[in-house]
């Protein structure tokens, strides 16, 4: 199985650590690259894979976007579409969507990632304040 | 190609060619040595050449290696040494592998070959061959120089480029413009910054008998992807109100999500989110302001945007009217997606803002944060009691406040209206 994928941030691009072995993918950062598209297809395909092959299995998921751009909030939906997927298969996938407790919009979005994907367990966790 | 210097002259370079393209290029003529050649007259060589850094060797025409001037002269200058080398083979302190390029060799990619070869190639340069005889040798220093001169002209024919876009994206956006100030004159501001001289937000409004239409359409990318969305937005739109008239917002965004959808073939194949990589999916997210002031109306209708409204004072506080949540034009929208219209009764001195999400999320203040839709109406909330000019102003400082030192992420766009004046009826409504 896939151990690990991790790709480093940029200005302009998350730093994606998803340690497959360990159950845990964390995305971290800003998206706003040209082409989220080309970004986010390795990696979309590497989780499907590995989603595909657990079984009643329990993965945690974390998310601390702090500025995603429209292409990227699509190729996040498709991510949260895939674990969604993998909780009906039986597994589960715990999502903390990370958000400043000003940040209202990062925390509507998290909502209506609620609303849209009721069987995952999300929790909107702000966070600390500096 | 340039001239080799004078024997007994410094290393000067001959006038400045403008388009440097290739390794040959950047050749210097140098008279080789070869092996049997010995370290003393080497010295001699270097002695009399005082421009020369590097001495190439050369067995028959082909490249052998490259002495360095500074190398040798250490070498030579260690006891016993002279006495020891002078009358041997000068390949003794050669180096073996320095750079050797075929003359044909672009710019480009030589500079990734010196790159590769270390930081010798700062002081050695690189010997140049064609169809690999010995053709003289090349110096770094040039080597950058043309590979900053490759850089800059690119760079600035792709401004030039899109600058030029720029001109006719702001020809595009003048007659909404135009209709904006005869029909709400001092009454409505603009605020539209694209992130990279063209965009993707884009804007129309339309003059009607009984009142007027306002559109905001914020399209997917930015820069020329985003600017050639707009153009097909605005084309959908065109078509849209051609078919359905001004009145029906909701319709209008109907029918621009089948002709995109069309336009660009996006319909959904295979499981979600599987879409090949060079299939686009595309759209846009907008707001439709259809305001009657005669009668007192408005209607409204977004995809994926909201309409912020602002009462007039001591008539309610600023309230963000939501869009529908399906996007126009994409894949995972479907082709019959329908919107919503929202009706209400316009008020004199009441203001609509039509904004694009680049206000909404931009980066900035303290914690880093987007500035949000909170702020933003917290903002125009307070300054409601200025003319718009002014409240204009008011907004752009906060704003620029705000973002601080960040980069704009994205194409900006507001946009004020008071389609009544404060005063009401009294004063002539358009």
């Amino acid at each position: 199985m896939d151990e690990r994928l991790y790709i480093p941030a940029t200005p302009d691009t998350p730093e994606v650590d998803f340690h497959f072995a360990q159950r845990h993918l964390s995305l971290r950062g800003e998206s706003y690259p040209e082409s989220a598209v080309h970004f986010y297809h390795d990696i979309l395909q590497r989780t499907r894979a590995f989603l595909q092959g657990l079984k009643e299995d329990r993965v945690r998921v974390t998310i601390e976007l702090k500025y995603f751009n429209s292409s990227s909030t699509k190729m996040l939906f498709n991510l949260v579409e895939c674990l969604n997927q993998a909780t009906a298969d039986g597994n589960h996938i715990l999502l903390e969507w990370l958000h400043d407790p000003e940040d209202d919009t990062l925390l509507e979005f998290g909502q209506e990632l609620a609303e849209d994907f009721p069987d995952l367990d999300l929790r909107l966790i702000p966070t600390q304040s500096a | 190609m340039s001239s080799p210097p004078p024997s007994d002259a410094p290393a000067v370079h001959g006038p400045l060619v403008i388009d440097r393209q290739f390794a040959g290029d950047l050749l210097m003529a140098v008279d080789p040595v070869t092996p049997e050649h010995t370290n003393e007259q080497v010295a001699e060589i270097f002695a009399r050449h005082r421009w020369m850094q590097n001495l190439p060797v050369v067995h028959g025409r082909r490249p052998m290696g490259l002495i360095n001037r500074n190398l040798f002269h250490n070498m030579m200058a260690k006891p016993y040494y002279p006495e020891l080398y002078n009358r041997q083979s000068c390949i003794a302190f050669m180096d073996k592998n320095p750079l050797v390029a075929e003359v044909s060799t672009p710019i480009r990619q030589l500079t990734t070959m010196a790159v590769r070869t270390g930081e010798k190639v700062f002081a050695d340069g690189f010997i140049l061959v064609d169809n690999g005889v010995y053709a003289g040798v090349g110096q770094t220093l040039d080597l950058m120089e043309a590979m900053t001169e490759l850089q800059e002209r690119q760079h600035r024919q792709l401004l030039e480029s899109i600058h030029y876009a720029s001109l006719i994206q702001t020809a595009l956006l003048k007659p909404a413009r135009q209709a904006m100030a005869g029909h709400l004159p001092g009454r409505h501001w603009v605020v539209w910054r694209p992130r990279d001289v063209v965009g993707g937000d884009f804007f129309h409004f339309v003059s009607l008998e009984d009142g007027f239409l306002a559109v905001l359409m914020d399209c997917t990318g930015h820069g020329v992807p985003g600017a050639f969305m707009t153009l097909i937005a605005q084309a959908a739109l065109e078509r849209a109100l051609a078919e359905h008239g001004h009145d029906d917002p909701a319709a209008l965004l109907a029918a621009m999500n089948r002709d995109i959808k069309h336009t660009l073939n996006q319909y959904q194949t295979g499981a979600a989110g599987e879409i090949p990589l060079e299939d686009s999916d595309d759209g846009l997210d907008a707001v439709l302001l259809r305001v009657r002031p005669r009668a007192g109306q408005w209607a409204f209708a977004g995809a994926r945007s909201p309409l912020l409204r602002i009462p007039p004072p001591q008539a309610g506080a600023a309230e963000y009217l939501r869009g529908d949540r399906h996007g126009v034009g994409y894949r995972s929208t479907p082709h019959d997606t329908r919107w919503q219209n929202h009706h209400g009764p316009c008020l004199p001195g009441e203001r609509f803002y039509l904004v694009s999400d680049g206000v909404i999320d931009q980066i900035g203040g303290e914690k880093r944060i987007a500035f949000g839709k909170k702020r933003l109406a917290q903002c125009l909330q307070e300054t409601r009691h200025l003319d718009m000019e002014a409240q204009e102003k008011g907004f752009s400082e906060t704003f620029s406040t705000y973002q601080g030192p960040e980069a704009a992420r994205d194409d900006i766009t507001l946009i004020g209206l008071e389609p009544i004046p404060p005063h009401g009826p009294q004063e002539r409504l358009p």
